[in-house]
């Protein structure tokens, strides 16, 4: 019985920084941010706005998801790495959000008219 | 009665040694580096793919404006 409970723990101290459960989800959302911004680019390139604005949106979400995973207190590179990988999605999250306000005031204007 | 074999990570770094040695091949780091390695490069990989994004929203911004 005693044995059955030693084992997880000894998997655990061993458990890599890499494999943190935080770390492993912020990899996962930005992954699916990153895909949906760049579906979203393909679509405003072939003129597809409403297409663009969903995939951007839909992006959007996981971005967040990726951004509030507080990694502020892990030492070492894996977690300088992810803190670095959470800076550049915040950047080019804002950058959709450009795209996104841009694309809605021209959809306004142009319904207007 | 079960026996559990727990083999300690040297022997299997001595055994892949010994293997290479016979087979001619050179094992530059120990297991525990390599796998270190290659899922840090995985964040690596992620945040280059952030940097092409990164470029093609700026290209886009330029070629096609508002």
């Amino acid at each position: 019985q005693q044995q059955q409970h030693q084992q997880p723990a000894i998997r655990c101290s061993n458990m890599s920084d890499d494999n943190n459960p935080k770390i492993l989800s912020v990899k996962r959302f930005a992954k699916r941010a990153e895909k949906l911004f760049n579906n979203g680019i393909n679509h405003e390139m072939k003129d597809n706005r409403n297409q663009a604005l969903l995939e951007y949106k839909k992006g959007l979400r996981e971005a967040d998801e990726a951004i509030n995973i507080d990694c502020s207190e892990g030492t070492g590179k894996p977690w300088e790495s992810i803190r670095e990988l959470q800076t550049k999605l915040e950047k080019n999250k804002q950058a959709v959000v450009e795209r996104i306000r841009k694309h809605e005031v021209a959809g306004v204007i142009q319904a207007s008219k | 009665s079960t026996t559990v074999n727990s083999t300690p990570e040297s022997q299997v770094e001595s055994l892949m040694n010994e293997v290479a040695d016979e087979h001619g091949l050179e094992v530059e780091q120990d297991l525990r580096t390599n796998i270190g390695d290659s899922a840090i490069g995985t964040t690596s990989v992620a945040n280059k793919e952030q940097d092409v994004l990164g470029d093609r929203l700026a290209a886009l911004r330029q070629s096609m404006g508002p």
